[in-house]
C-alpha cells in the first residue's frame, strides 16, 4: 500500500467531509421541502443520498480503496453488506406479508379466503 | 421503594424450589461442586489449577470447553430421561412423575443445555485444540479474548445451572417465544435467566467467532495458502462467518425480549402494537445459521478423519471447498421454513421451501467425496472411524426427513408434531455429536499423550447408534399419528409402546454415555500400554501430528514452511524435517491473565442484578466491567519470552 | 513483514471484523424499527414528533467530530502530538454535546408521556437510537482513555494503534447515524 503524506490524508478528509455535509443537507431539504409527492418516492432520494454518502465515508474516513491488497476488507464488508441486506429484505417481504394475511380480522379473512379459492385449485 | 428492595430487587425465600425433582438438583449440584472443590484441595492442586484456568493456551481453553461440555451433557441427558420418563406413564387417566410446570422447565432446559452448552462447547473446545496446531502456528490470533470467550460461556452456564437453585427456569421451550415469554403470562425470573445466560454465552460465541476467523485468513504458517490448508479449517471458515453475521441477530432479539420485560417496551408483546411474529422472524433467522454452525465443523472432523484412517487424501478437495461455502450461503436464506404455518403465504413459503430444498444437494456432495475417499483406501477401522459409519448412516436419515419437511404442503402435516423432534436430533445427533465424539476420539491422544480404550469407544458408538434409532424412530411414526411436541399428557393409548420404546431408547444412550465414563477411566488407568510415543498415532496428514503428544505449549518451535496439501504426510513422504524449516531462535507467549474469569465474573453479576432487579449490581457490574477491559487494553507488557535455548533444551528432551 | 507490523495488521482486521458484526446488529434494529413504525397503538407517529431539523444539528455536530477524529489519528501517527491532543479533545467536545442534545430529546419525549413504553413505534425508535447513544458512550469513555494516555505518554507506537482502532470505531459510528438520520428521523417524519 502506497504510504500518504499527512497533507494527503487531510485532504481526503476534508473533501470527503464537504461532500458528506452537501448530502446530508441535500437529503434534509428533500424532505422538508418535498421533492417528491409521495413516500415512497421521498424514501428512494432520501436512501440514495444516504448510501452515496455512505461510499464517500468509506473512501474518504474508513479508506477502504484498491490499494489494500488482499482486499479482505473490502470482501468482509461487501458480504455483510450482502448478508444484512438479506435479513432486512427477507425480513421486511416475510413480515408484510404475514402481517397482511394475519391481521385482518375473521370477517376479512373470510372474503380473502373466498377470493383467493375462486378460480379453484 | 423501601431500602430492603433497593437491596435485594425481587429476590425473595419464596424463590427456593418446591418439588422433589428439582430440591434434589438444588441440593446435588453444590455437593458436587464441594466434592470436587474437595478433591483439588486433597491433592493440593490449587497452584497447578489456577495456572490452568489463567491460561491463554488455546489447548487448554479447548480442554476447559470440553470438560464444561461433557458435565452440561449429563445435565441434558438427565432432562431426557425425565422426558421419557413422564411420557412413557402420563396417559388417559394416569399421571407422569412431574408437574405440567416441571416438564416445562424441563424440555425447555434439555433443548438450551445441549445446544448452547453442550454442542457449541464441544465445537469451541475442538477447534481451539486442534485448529492452530493444524495451521502451524502458536495459538489464535487473540488469546486473551479466547479467554474471555470461555469465561464467558462458564458464566452463562452457571447462570443456567443456578436457576435451579433458586428462581427456576424458563419454560418457554429453548427459543423462547414471546407472548407466553412476555410479562403478561411470565413475570417470574425464568424467563430472565434463560434470556440473559444465552446473551452472556453469545457474546463469547461472537468473540470466538471473529477469533478464530482471523486466524484463519492472518495467522496461517508460511507457505500455506487457503487452498492447501486441511478442509477442517475450511469448515471452521464457514462456520465462523455464520457465527459473526448471526449472533448479532440474537443478541439483537434477545435484547429486545429483555427491554420488553425489563423495561416495559413492546417489541413482542400481544398489546400496544407489538408483533410476537417480528420476534419469530428474527430469532429463526439466526436459528437457521445456528444449526449449519455445529454441523459444519463436524463435517469438517470427518473430512480429516475420514481421509486420515482410509490413507488416502480426500476425494475432491475443491469441490469440498465449493459445497462449504454453498452450504453456508444457502444456510442464511431458508430460515423462513421454520414457521411455514404462521401464515405467510404460498408465495413466501415456495421461495425458502424450494431453497432448503436446494441446501441438500451440496450436502449430498460432500456425502459422496466422503465415501468416495474411502474408496480403494488402506482402511483402518478405528474408533474414530465407527463414530463415521454411525454418521452416514443416521445424518442421511435425519436430512432426507428434512427435504421431505422442506415442502410446505407437507411440513403443515408435521409442524411441530414428534416428526419435527425426530428430525432435528437425528441431524444433530447423527451428525453433530457423532462428530464431536469422532474428533475427540480422533485428537484425544494429541491433547493428553495416550489413545482412548478402542474396544469401549467402538461399544459406546454401537450403543449410541442402537439408543438413536430406538429413541427417536417411534417418534417419526408419533408425528405422523398426530402427536404434538412438549406435550406431558396425551389421550390415546395406542402411543404408550412407542413411548416406552422411546424411553429404552435414550436408557440405552444413556449406557453410550457410562461406556464412554469408562472408557475414560479405563484408558487412564491403561495409559501406559496407550501412550502416543510419537506424536502421530495414527500415521496422520496434517500439521497437528508433527508435535509430540502432548504438544508443547508454544506448539512449534519453529514455525513450519508449508509445500503442499496434507503437509504432514507430504514430509514423511519426501523426508522433510523439522529443522529444515530454520534454526531455533526466542519465540514470545502470552502470559497468563485472570482478568478474562474477572470480566465473567462482573458479567455474571450484571446479568443476575438485572434478573432481580437489583439495580445497584447492575451499575455497579457495568462500572467495573469497564474499568477492567480497559486495564487489559492498556496494558502493554502481556507477553514473556523463551529463549532459545530453552527450546532446545525442550527438543532434545 | 515485520512483527509489529503483523500484530498491528491482525488487530485492525480483528477490530474491523467486529464492526462488521455490529452492522448487523444494527440492520436486526433497523429492520424491526421498520416493521414496528406504523404501530403506534393510536398513539403518536413519526411525523408528530421527530424534528429533522434538530436531528440535521445533531448529523452535523457528529459528522465534525468524525472529521477531526480522523484528522487527529493520523496526526498522532505523524508524530504531531500536539494537533493530536487538540483534534481529539475537539472530538469529545463534539461526542458530548452529541449525547447532550439526544438525552435532551429522550427526557422531553419520556416526560410528556411518549415513553418507550407507550408503543412499539416508540420502543423501536427509542431501542434503535439509544443503541447508537450507547456505542457513542462507549466510544467516549474509550477517547478520555486515550486522551489521558496520550497526556502521559506523549508519542508511543503502542499508542498510535489503539487511537487508529478508535479512530475506526468512530467513523462507523457516524456511518451508522446517516442511516438514522435518513430512516428514523427524515423517512420516519414523514406523515
Amino acid at each position: 500500500m502506497k504510504t500518504e503524506t499527512f497533507e494527503q490524508i487531510v485532504s481526503r478528509y476534508l473533501i470527503g467531509a464537504v461532500l458528506a455535509l452537501g448530502l446530508t443537507i441535500l437529503s434534509y431539504f428533500a424532505v422538508v421541502h418535498h421533492w417528491s409527492t409521495s413516500v415512497v418516492g421521498l424514501s428512494v432520494i432520501v436512501l440514495g443520498l444516504g448510501i452515496v454518502q455512505l461510499v464517500v465515508q468509506l473512501i474518504s474516513f474508513l479508506h477502504l480503496s484498491s490499494d489494500a491488497k488482499p482486499y479482505w476488507r473490502n470482501w468482509t464488508f461487501l458480504f455483510t453488506v450482502l448478508t444484512l441486506s438479506i435479513v432486512v429484505v427477507g425480513s421486511l417481504w416475510i413480515m408484510i406479508h404475514l402481517n397482511y394475511r394475519m391481521g385482518m380480522g375473521p370477517d376479512g379473512m373470510q372474503e380473502y379466503m373466498i377470493d383467493q379459492n375462486k378460480e379453484g385449485f | 421503594m423501601d431500602m430492603l428492595h433497593a437491596l435485594i430487587g425481587r429476590m425473595s425465600l419464596d424463590y427456593l424450589p418446591h418439588e422433589p425433582a428439582t430440591i434434589g438438583a438444588a441440593i446435588g449440584m453444590p455437593l458436587g461442586l464441594l466434592v470436587v472443590l474437595g478433591l483439588v484441595t486433597y491433592f493440593k492442586k490449587w497452584r497447578y489449577l489456577w495456572n490452568f484456568v489463567t491460561s491463554l493456551d488455546a489447548k487448554k481453553i479447548g480442554i476447559m470447553y470440553i470438560v464444561v461440555a461433557i458435565i452440561m451433557l449429563v445435565r441434558g441427558l438427565s432432562d431426557a430421561l425425565m422426558i421419557r420418563a413422564q411420557t412413557a406413564v402420563s396417559v388417559g387417566g394416569h399421571s407422569g412423575p412431574f408437574s405440567t410446570d416441571t416438564f416445562q422447565q424441563v424440555f425447555t432446559a434439555h433443548g438450551t443445555i445441549m445446544i448452547f452448552f453442550v454442542a457449541m462447547g464441544l465445537m469451541f473446545g475442538l477447534i481451539n485444540v486442534a485448529l492452530p496446531l493444524m495451521l502451524g502456528v502458536r495459538d489464535v490470533a487473540f488469546p486473551w479474548l479466547n479467554s474471555v470467550s470461555f469465561w464467558l460461556f462458564a458464566a452463562g452456564m452457571i447462570l443456567c445451572n443456578f436457576s435451579l437453585i433458586f428462581g427456576g427456569f424458563s419454560n418457554g421451550g429453548w427459543l423462547g417465544y414471546p407472548p407466553l415469554t412476555e410479562l403478561q403470562y411470565n413475570p417470574g425470573p425464568g424467563v430472565d435467566y434463560w434470556i440473559w445466560s444465552l446473551q452472556i454465552a453469545g457474546v463469547g460465541s461472537l468473540l470466538s467467532g471473529i477469533n478464530f476467523f482471523v486466524t484463519i485468513i492472518k495467522c496461517r504458517a508460511p507457505g500455506m495458502t487457503l487452498m492447501k490448508m486441511p478442509i477442517f479449517a475450511w469448515s471452521v471458515l464457514v462456520t465462523t462467518t455464520l457465527l459473526m453475521m448471526a449472533f448479532p441477530i440474537l443478541t439483537a432479539t434477545l435484547t429486545m425480549l429483555a427491554l420488553d420485560r425489563t423495561m416495559g417496551m413492546h417489541f413482542f408483546t400481544s398489546d400496544l402494537g407489538g408483533n410476537p411474529m417480528m420476534y419469530i422472524n428474527l430469532i429463526w433467522a439466526w436459528g437457521h445459521p445456528e444449526v449449519y454452525i455445529l454441523v459444519m465443523p463436524a463435517f469438517g472432523i470427518f473430512s480429516d478423519v475420514v481421509s486420515t484412517f482410509s490413507r488416502k487424501k480426500i476425494f475432491g478437495y475443491p469441490t469440498m471447498v465449493a459445497a462449504l461455502t454453498a452450504i453456508m450461503f444457502f444456510s442464511f436464506i431458508v430460515w423462513q421454513h421454520h414457521f411455514f404455518t404462521m401464515g405467510a403465504g404460498g408465495d413466501v413459503n415456495a421461495f425458502f421451501g424450494i431453497m432448503t430444498a436446494v441446501i441438500a444437494i451440496p450436502t449430498g456432495v460432500k456425502i459422496f467425496n466422503w465415501l468416495f475417499t474411502m474408496y480403494r483406501g488402506r482402511i483402518h477401522f478405528g474408533a474414530a472411524m465407527w463414530w463415521f459409519m454411525a454418521f452416514v448412516f443416521t445424518f442421511t436419515l435425519g436430512g432426507v426427513t428434512g427435504v421431505l419437511m422442506s415442502i410446505p404442503a407437507l411440513d403443515f402435516q408435521v409442524h411441530n408434531t414428534l416428526f419435527l423432534v425426530a428430525h432435528f436430533h437425528n441431524v444433530i445427533i447423527g451428525g453433530v455429536v457423532f462428530g464431536f465424539f469422532s474428533g475427540v476420539t480422533y485428537w484425544w491422544p494429541k491433547i493428553f499423550g495416550f489413545k482412548l480404550h478402542e474396544g469401549l469407544g467402538k461399544l459406546s458408538a454401537v450403543l449410541w447408534q442402537l439408543g438413536f434409532l430406538l429413541a427417536f424412530m417411534p417418534l417419526y411414526a408419533l408425528g405422523l399419528m398426530g402427536a404434538v411436541r412438549r406435550i406431558d399428557h396425551y389421550t390415546d393409548p395406542s402411543w404408550t409402546p412407542f413411548f416406552i420404546v422411546s424411553a429404552v431408547g435414550v436408557g440405552l444412550i444413556c449406557l453410550g454415555v457410562a461406556t464412554m465414563i469408562l472408557m475414560l477411566f479405563v484408558s487412564l488407568k491403561k495409559r501406559n500400554e496407550l501412550l502416543d510415543t510419537t506424536g502421530d498415532p495414527w500415521d496422520g496428514r496434517t500439521l497437528e501430528w508433527a508435535t509430540t503428544s502432548p504438544a508443547p505449549e508454544y506448539n512449534f518451535a519453529v514455525l513450519p514452511t508449508v509445500h503442499d496439501r496434507d503437509e504432514w504426510w507430504y514430509r514423511k513422504q519426501h523426508g522433510i524435517k523439522a529443522s529444515d524449516d530454520g534454526e531455533i531462535k526466542d519465540i514470545t507467549v502470552p502470559k497468563n491473565s485472570a482478568l478474562g474469569i474477572y470480566i465473567a465474573v462482573t458479567g455474571g453479576l450484571f446479568s443476575f442484578g438485572v434478573i432481580w432487579h437489583i439495580w445497584w449490581l447492575v451499575a455497579v457490574s457495568f462500572v467495573a466491567t469497564v474499568v477492567l477491559i480497559i486495564t487489559r487494553v492498556m496494558d502493554d507488557n502481556t507477553e514473556r519470552t523463551i529463549t532459545a535455548d530453552e527450546l532446545r533444551q525442550e527438543a532434545n528432551v | 513483514m515485520n512483527e509489529l507490523a503483523a500484530r498491528a495488521d491482525k488487530t485492525n482486521f480483528g477490530f474491523w471484523i467486529y464492526l462488521m458484526t455490529d452492522m448487523v446488529l444494527f440492520a436486526s434494529l433497523f429492520a424491526t424499527f421498520m416493521i414496528l413504525k406504523d404501530a403506534t397503538a393510536g398513539g403518536v407517529s413519526g411525523h408528530d414528533i421527530l424534528d429533522p431539523s434538530y436531528a440535521l444539528a445533531e448529523t452535523i455536530i457528529l459528522l465534525t467530530s468524525s472529521v477531526t477524529c480522523g484528522i487527529a489519528s493520523a496526526a498522532y501517527r505523524f508524530k504531531k502530538i500536539d494537533l493530536a491532543k487538540i483534534l481529539l479533545f475537539v472530538t469529545i467536545l463534539l461526542g458530548v454535546s452529541f449525547l447532550t442534545l439526544e438525552l435532551h430529546e429522550f427526557i422531553k419525549l419520556a416526560t410528556e408521556g411518549n415513553s418507550w413504553q407507550a408503543s412499539a413505534f416508540l420502543s423501536g425508535f427509542f431501542t434503535l437510537v439509544a443503541t447508537h447513544g450507547l456505542h457513542i458512550s462507549i466510544g467516549l469513555i474509550w477517547a478520555i482513555t486515550l486522551f489521558y494516555a496520550i497526556l502521559q505518554r506523549g508519542a508511543d507506537e503502542n499508542l498510535t494503534r489503539k487511537v487508529g482502532l478508535f479512530a475506526l470505531f468512530w467513523h462507523f459510528l457516524d456511518i451508522v447515524w446517516i442511516f438514522i438520520f435518513a430512516v428514523v428521523y427524515l423517512i420516519g417524519g414523514l406523515s
